[in-house]
């Protein structure tokens, strides 16, 4: 086995066994209230967070960057700083544990979705090699996985009130799920415009520009500006509750576009970077 | 007055504003942007939409970020944002300094303090991080971040003064690039450059010094990846002081208030003399950009005066594809009249053949660089607008202020707590404050809901 890829890819593979198990279990824990199913699918899982991160550090180490050149290697790195973060947020919030019905099929699907990637290696560019890039990109990762436990409550917020499904009822109750949704996402605004904020840095640092209207630039733009647009309604509005969870559920897609889909565009100078 | 303020700041207006900002950002990704899009490109769509043509057309949405449209959103946008901030100062800071609510919002956690023994009550209060900000004969005041009350002020406020600086740069901004060659000419002092981009308030762009390129290193990962960049200049001033520099990507420098960058566009340049059958000669330098791979060529298409066709050129870094970096590069020219290509020749340094009608030879090559030169006021106002803005997030949605706010009463106090946001998600808190104060006074906690405030 002298082979960096293929141990890479077989180390990422069982990490997603894992978390296919973990998850199995966890939803089965939590629809079934079986409480010792749901209470192992959190070890179980922290297991396969522990070799998924062997995985990326395995290959950072042999790729000599960090995990967000391909596509492959931010699929992963995303789906694992996701998981980290919803293990370190639940230790805050031991309320949003249960989140895990969504945040776990979303990690694994995530990092086996890098899987079918192109696992190769890309040499990192003069241009990339800078501080501000790396919390650039560690930001927006943060950012997801914070906004993916917002996604969670508004998911069960709309599940728990158009619905009398037993296992809803160990959720917290309407009100609390309708907040914890409202912080996360003001966490991960916070955490975008970090992101944002710091690849502008990088770009002045590297070009001389600090905005370009870069197609990634501008929908980075447009998915902050649409969580202020959110905040706001809550706060003007009083949206509150499903209309504000559903609100909340289309500016996670647009979140979604802008980290996964705008660095596609060949308009965008992050697209040699990303493919 | 007020009602103009009022509707500037109206919740309605606010709301509509960003969100015609967000559709006209979405605009500008959908349809292709004149600064952005070769001509040809933005022609051949036009071509293809003539209706959305039509649209953009009276709309300024293929320039959307230098149309009146944007202009006046922007403006609407900022002036509402100055004047809010404005107003969330004031609020800001008699939340913190002066704000002296009277009597308990109708619902909220609280209760009553038998207990003339301050000093617990107010230690109890510490031990929770809560700081005492307000205190009279009447009333006490205990806040938890009170820094908190200052977020929402300093994250407008950063973003006003985002929107202010760029304004400076997009109106003050010079930015030019010169492509150079080791061993070849030089750019004198005072000339305009050739490329160059200026802001609107900004004239053509000069360099106060020469410059020359003394030697431009690339290097390349076993990929063909560029590892880096490197090169050494030359800029002499009119009193004959010369001075040599380094720059790569990512390590520029800063001369005469100028930054000066390391471009990410490098190449070759081939010397490549055209004799034709009038045996006049044309001395041509073909500066093309370096190829992305050893198997991948570099590509440039050039119109001469002199010749009908016009001329294609492409390079492979090494003849034999063999290496990125190489002295002996392969040069291929094509002839080509509309979409016929009437002749190909391969050359390689030194080399000579017969072209169209032409003698062509490969009389020398270099490698070129560019070097991106910025001179602009306002980039400092722009970080610290980011920082003020992250700054206020922070504070808003990571140091949420909560309040205890005690009245006196005979032998105690009546008690409440608010929250400025989420009030639902300290219960807990409020909770362990009233078990506190009922340790100390024999009063119960009151079960009211929270509230916001
Ligand atoms: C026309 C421009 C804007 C105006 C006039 C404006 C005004 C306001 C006002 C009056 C508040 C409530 C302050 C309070 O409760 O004390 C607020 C809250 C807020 N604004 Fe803006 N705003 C503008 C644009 C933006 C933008 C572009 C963003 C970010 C994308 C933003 C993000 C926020 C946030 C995060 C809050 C806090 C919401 C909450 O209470 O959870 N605002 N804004």
């Amino acid at each position: 086995m002298d082979n960096p890829l293929l141990i890479d890819t077989s180390i990422h593979w069982l990490a997603v066994v894992i978390y296919v198990i973990a998850t199995g279990m966890n939803v089965y824990g939590i629809i079934f209230a079986r409480e010792g199913a749901e209470r192992t699918s959190y070890s179980v899982m922290v297991a396969g967070l522990v070799i998924h991160g062997a995985a990326l550090l395995y290959r950072w180490h042999y790729s000599g960057h960090g995990p967000y050149m391909t596509r492959y290697e931010v699929l992963s790195s995303n789906a694992w700083v996701g998981l980290f973060l919803f293990f370190v947020f639940s230790g805050f919030f031991p309320m949003i544990r249960r989140a895990s019905i969504v945040v776990f099929p979303a990690c694994f699907l995530l990092t086996a979705l890098g899987l079918f990637m192109n696992p190769g290696i890309q040499k990192l560019p003069p241009s990339l090699r800078s501080i501000w890039l790396v919390l650039h990109v560690s930001f927006y990762k943060v950012a997801l996985g914070t906004l993916l436990v917002s996604l969670a409550f508004s998911f069960f917020y709309i599940l728990k009130k158009r619905s009398a499904m037993s296992w809803l009822a160990g959720l917290p109750d309407l009100d609390k799920m309708d907040l914890l949704a409202h912080r996360f996402c003001g966490f991960g605004f916070v955490f975008w415009a970090i992101g944002t904020l710091a690849g502008s840095i990088w770009a002045y640092q590297a070009w001389g520009r600090f905005w370009g209207w870069d197609p990634v630039e501008t929908w980075s733009l447009i998915t902050w500006f649409l969580f202020g647009i959110y905040l706001h309604v809550r706060r003007f509005h009083r949206w509150q509750g499903e209309r504000a969870a559903f609100l909340f559920i289309f500016c996670f897609a647009v979140s979604i576009i802008a980290i996964f889909f705008t660095p596609l565009l060949d308009a965008s100078i992050h697209s040699s970077y990303f493919q | 007055m007020t009602k103009i303020k009022r509707i500037i700041i109206s919740r309605r207006t606010i709301t509509w504003t960003i969100a015609v900002m967000v559709l006209e950002f979405f605009a500008g990704t959908l349809l292709p942007q004149r600064f952005m899009t070769a001509p040809g490109e933005m022609a051949s769509w036009y071509g293809a939409h003539p209706v959305l043509r039509q649209i953009a057309f009276y709309l300024g949405l293929d320039h959307i970020y230098t149309s009146p449209l944007f202009a006046l959103t922007l403006s609407v946008f900022s002036i509402s944002l100055i004047v809010s901030s404005f107003d969330q100062f004031v609020l800001a800071w008699n939340r913190v300094f002066v704000a002296r609510p009277k009597a308990a919002p109708a619902v909220a956690p609280g209760g009553r303090i038998v207990s003339d023994d301050d000093g617990a009550i107010f230690a109890g209060l510490r031990a929770k991080g809560y700081l005492l900000t307000f205190r009279d004969e009447t009333m006490v005041r205990f806040v938890k971040h009170p820094w908190g009350y200052w977020g929402k002020f300093l994250l407008h406020c950063g973003i006003v003064v985002v929107i202010g600086s760029s304004l400076s740069i997009v109106l003050t901004t010079k930015r030019g690039q010169l492509n150079l060659y080791e061993f070849g000419d030089v750019y004198l002092a005072g000339t305009p450059l050739a490329k160059d981009e200026v802001g609107l308030l900004a004239d053509r762009f000069v360099l106060p010094m020469s410059v020359r390129l003394v030697s431009f290193v690339p290097e390349f990962w076993e990929t063909d990846n560029v590892k880096q960049l490197t090169s050494t200049v030359e800029f002499a001033e009119a009193d004959g002081t010369v001075r040599e520099y380094r720059l790569s990507v990512n390590s520029g420098l800063v001369y005469k208030g100028m930054k000066i960058y390391q471009s990410s566009q490098f190449g070759r340049v081939f010397f490549v003399d055209f004799i034709g059958p009038d045996r006049v000669r044309h001395h041509v330098p073909l500066t093309i950009p370096h190829p992305l791979s050893r198997e991948e060529a570099g590509y440039r298409d050039s119109v001469l005066p002199w010749l009908l066709p016009s001329l294609h050129s492409k390079y492979y870094a090494d003849a034999g594809k063999e290496a990125m970096i190489s002295d002996d590069p392969l040069l291929v020219l094509r002839l080509v009249f509309g979409k016929e290509v009437l002749d190909e020749r391969a050359l390689r340094p030194g080399e000579s053949g017969q072209l169209g009608e032409y003698t062509v030879r490969l009389t020398r090559t270099e490698e070129w660089a560019g070097i991106i030169f910025v001179k602009s006021f306002g980039m400092g106002g722009v970080f610290l607008g980011f920082f003020v803005i992250v700054l206020g997030g922070v504070l808003i949605y990571f140091t949420v202020p909560r309040q205890v706010v005690l009245h006196r009463v005979e032998h105690g106090y009546d008690y409440f707590c608010t929250a400025s946001h989420f009030a639902g998600l300290y219960e807990e808190e409020f909770a362990e404050i009233g078990k506190i104060f009922s340790e100390i006074g024999a009063g119960a906690p009151g079960k009211g809901q929270e509230v916001n405030g």
